[in-house]
C-alpha cells in the first residue's frame, strides 16, 4: 500500500516534470526523512498518542471542511426528501431558526438535537469547530514567535537584557492566564476578535520562559563556543545552532497549548467575553444551554464534550510527541516494544 | 629577539570570575609574548588558567568571568578595545581557536562540510556556493580525511573522534589564520591518533606559515613540537624558555617539580617525585608568590612579595625570588 502510494506519487511528479528534482531533494534530506519515519513508527506504537493524533486530525478536518460536510449532508437530505423517504424538507444550517423542533431531542435528522430557537445543534457544533480552529491557529502562530524570539535573546545575551525581559514576562505570568485574558478581553469589549487578541497577549510569556531555560543549557554546548571561536555572528548562532537544538520542547508545548487555547476561548465565550451570539462558539452554546439543562441536557453536554475531546486529543498527542521527539526516550520505546 | 617579530603580546592580564563563593582570581597578571612563526607551548596543571588566558585573547571568557585589566596586542592592535563586530571578524579569520573538546565542537544537526563552510561564509561575502564547497573538500583533504567528497556530506555522529578532530582543525584553518590556538587538541583521543593529529598540525603550520600556541599539560608533546614554552602556575606565567634549555635546566622550582614528576626512560628510578601540596584556592590565593606553600626553597620574601617575570639569561624568563639579580 505504502509502496504503491510512493510509486504513484513519483509517477505523478515525473509527469509534471518535477520527478528528478523531488528525488534529489529527498536524497539531500535523507537523514531528515529517516528521522521522521522513526518518529512516525514510535508514535504508532503508543495507543494513546495514536488516539490523540486521530482526535486532532478529526478536529482539523471538521474545522476546515465543516461547511462542505454540511452541504454534503444537506444534499443527501434533499435527495431523500425528493424521493419521499423523509417527510419534511430539512436544511442543516447553524443560523437558521426553526429548522427543527425547539429543544428537540437528538434524532436521525437532527443528530445533536435542536436549541431553544429550533436551530440545529449538529450544524452549530460543527461550525463551532471552525471558530475554535481559527482562534487556536491564530493565537498559537501569533503568540509563539515573539515568545521564542524574546526567549532566545534573553537566554543568549543574559545580563541586563535577560533581567528586563524576564521581569516583564514575570509580570504577565503573575496573573492566571484566564484572569488576564478576561481583563484584556473585557477592556477591549466583548467579541471574538478581542478574545483572540487577549489570548495572544497572554500566550507569549510561557514560551519566553521555556525557550530561555532551554537556551541557557544549549548555549553551554561546546559547538556553540566553537562557532563563536570561528567568528560566526551571534544572530546566526542563535538561529542556526541554538534554535534547532531546542525546538522540540517548543513543538510539544505548542501542541499541548492548542487544546488549552480551545478551552480558554470557550471559557471566555462562556462568561460572555468572547464570541457573541449568534456565532456558534462551543463555550457560548454550553452557556446558552445551561437554562435548559434539566429539559435538554444534550444542548450543553454535546458542545462541552467537543471542547473536552479536542483538549484531550491535543494533550495526548503532545505527550506522545514529547516521547517521540526525544531520541533517548524514543530508543527506549523502540527497545521496550521489542521490535528494534 | 626584537619586538618587531611579535605577533601576540599579553600584558598584565587579569581575569576574575565573580562567583557566589567569592571572586576567583583565575588570571593574575599574565605577561606573554608569542613570536611570529613559532610554536609556543603553554603548559601547567589543570585549573592553572591556560585555557582562560587563551580565551581572553579571543574575548570568549564565559560569564561570570571578566577581564579586569590588561592588554592583548595582536599585530599591534589591542584586542580588548575592539568593538564586538571587529572582534568577530578576527575570530576564525586571523586567530583560530580549537576548543578543548573538539569531539563535541560540531553541531550534531549539520553535516561536517556545512560547518567548515560556515567559517568561510562568516568571513567572506559574495562567495559562490560551488566554490565554497570545493574549498571545503580540499580542506578535508589537507587535514588528511580520506574520501573527502563523501565525508563532507556526513554528519558528526558518522565520524570517529580523531576524524571529528580533523574536521574541527579544518574549520580552524579554513581562513588561513595567522595564529592558531590549539587548546589541548590531543587529550580526548588515543596515542596513535594523537600522533596523526600532531603531524597534520605541524604540516599545516609549515605550509601555511602559521604561528601556533599549543595549550597542554603533556610535557612530552611540548618537547616534541614546541619552540618555546611558557609554564603557568595558579594564574601567572612562572617561566618562559626555549624548549631545549627548559628540559635541560629548569629554573623555577615548579618547573623542576613538574619535570621530576615524569617517568624517565633512561634514568633508573623507582619512585617519582611529586610536588607536595595541592593547587591553591584561587579565591583566597596565598600572599606573595603563589607557589610558596609548596616550594622547598621558600624564604621570607616569597610570602610577602610576588616575584616579577625577569629575564635571567637571554631568552629565559623566570618569576622567582631565587634568581634575584643582586
Amino acid at each position: 500500500m505504502k509502496e504503491k502510494l510512493a510509486r504513484g506519487l513519483n509517477r505523478m511528479l515525473d509527469l509534471m516534470g518535477y520527478g528528478e528534482k523531488w528525488r534529489e531533494w529527498k536524497r539531500k534530506r535523507r537523514a531528515m526523512f529517516e528521522e521522521w519515519e522513526l518518529m512516525y513508527k514510535a508514535l504508532k506504537r503508543s495507543p494513546l498518542a495514536k488516539a490523540g493524533a486521530a482526535m486532532a486530525v478529526v478536529f482539523f478536518i471538521l474545522g476546515i471542511f465543516g461547511p462542505q460536510i454540511l452541504a454534503l449532508i444537506n444534499g443527501l437530505y434533499s435527495l431523500l426528501y425528493s424521493q419521499g423517504i423523509i417527510k419534511q424538507k430539512i436544511v442543516l444550517d447553524p443560523y437558521k431558526i426553526f429548522a427543527g423542533p425547539r429543544l428537540g431531542k437528538p434524532s436521525l435528522l437532527h443528530p445533536f438535537g435542536c436549541d431553544e430557537y429550533g436551530r440545529d445543534l449538529f450544524a452549530r457544533v460543527l461550525t463551532g469547530a471552525r471558530v475554535s480552529l481559527i482562534v487556536s491557529v491564530v493565537v498559537i502562530s501569533l503568540g509563539i514567535p515573539p515568545g521564542i524570539l524574546l526567549g532566545l535573546v534573553s537566554g543568549y545575551y543574559g545580563g541586563k537584557v535577560d533581567e528586563f525581559i524576564m521581569r516583564v514576562t514575570d509580570v504577565f505570568l503573575a496573573f492566571p492566564a484566564l484572569v488576564l485574558a478576561m481583563a484584556i478581553a473585557a477592556s477591549l469589549g466583548a467579541g471574538l476578535k478581542s478574545a483572540i487578541i487577549a489570548l495572544t497577549i497572554v500566550w507569549w510569556p510561557s514560551y519566553v520562559r521555556l525557550v530561555r531555560g532551554q537556551v541557557l543549557s544549549a548555549r553551554e554546548n561546546v559547538y556553540v563556543e566553537a562557532a563563536r571561536a570561528i567568528g560566526v555572528s551571534n544572530l546566526r548562532i542563535m538561529v542556526k545552532h541554538i534554535l534547532p537544538n531546542i525546538i522540540s520542547p517548543v513543538i510539544v508545548l505548542a501542541t499541548l497549548d492548542f487544546g488549552t487555547v480551545v478551552i480558554l476561548n470557550a471559557a471566555l465565550s462562556f462568561i460572555g467575553l468572547g464570541a457573541q451570539p449568534p456565532t456558534p462558539e462551543w463555550g457560548r452554546i454550553v452557556y446558552d444551554g445551561l437554562d435548559y439543562l434539566m429539559m435538554a441536557p444534550w444542548y450543553s453536554i454535546i458542545p462541552g464534550t467537543a471542547v473536552f475531546l479536542t483538549a484531550l486529543g491535543f494533550n495526548l498527542l503532545g505527550d506522545g510527541l514529547r516521547d517521540v521527539l526525544d531520541p533517548r526516550i524514543r530508543r527506549s520505546i523502540e527497545f521496550a516494544s521489542g521490535r528494534e | 629577539m626584537s619586538r618587531r617579530d611579535e605577533i601576540l603580546r599579553i600584558e598584565d592580564l587579569y581575569v576574575h570570575f565573580y562567583t557566589y563563593a567569592g571572586v576567583v582570581k583565575a588570571i593574575d597578571g599574565v605577561n606573554m609574548s608569542v613570536l611570529r612563526g613559532e610554536t609556543y607551548g603553554l603548559v601547567g596543571e589543570t585549573g592553572c588558567g591556560k585555557s582562560v588566558t587563551m580565551r581572553a585573547v579571543l574575548r570568549l571568557i564565559p560569564p561570570p568571568g571578566r577581564i579586569v585589566k590588561g592588554r592583548v596586542i595582536f599585530n599591534g592592535v589591542n584586542l580588548l578595545e575592539l568593538p564586538e563586530e571587529e572582534m568577530r571578524k578576527i575570530r576564525g579569520a586571523k586567530i583560530a581557536y580549537i576548543v578543548q573538546d573538539p569531539t563535541a565542537a560540531l553541531d550534531p544537526l549539520y553535516t561536517s562540510g556545512f560547518q567548515v563552510a560556515e567559517t568561510i561564509l562568516a568571513h567572506e561575502e559574495n562567495v559562490g556556493k560551488k566554490s565554497v564547497w570545493e574549498r571545503v573538500v580540499s580542506l578535508f583533504k589537507s587535514v588528511l580525511i580520506p574520501d573527502a567528497e563523501r565525508r563532507v556530506k556526513q554528519y558528526p555522529h558518522e565520524f570517529s573522534g580523531g576524524m571529528r578532530q580533523r574536521v574541527v582543525i579544518a574549520c580552524a584553518i579554513s581562513e588561513k589564520p595567522e595564529l592558531l590556538i590549539a587548546d589541548e587538541p590531543t587529550t580526548s583521543v588515543d596515542v596513535t591518533v594523537q600522533a596523526q593529529i600532531l603531524e597534520v598540525l605541524e604540516d599545516l603550520k609549515k605550509t601555511q606559515e602559521m604561528t601556533m600556541i599549543l595549550v597542554t599539560h603533556n610535557l612530552g608533546l611540548v618537547a616534541q613540537i614546541c619552540d618555546r614554552v611558557g609554564v603557568m602556575y595558579a594564574g601567572s606565567i612562572v617561566e618562559v624558555s626555549d624548549v631545549f634549555r627548559l628540559f635541560e635546566e629548569p629554573l623555577h622550582p615548579y618547573t623542576r617539580g613538574l619535570l621530576n614528576a615524569i617517568p624517565h626512560v633512561t634514568r633508573t628510578q623507582f619512585r617519582l617525585e611529586p610536588i607536595p601540596g595541592t593547587i591553591p584556592d584561587l579565591i583566597n590565593p596565598p600572599p606573595g608568590c603563589r607557589f610558596h606553600p609548596r616550594c622547598k626553597h621558600a624564604t621570607g620574601i616569597c610570602k610577602r612579595e610576588k616575584p616579577k617575570l625577569r629575564e635571567i639569561e637571554p631568552g629565559r624568563f623566570v618569576a622567582c625570588h631565587l634568581y634575584r639579580g643582586d
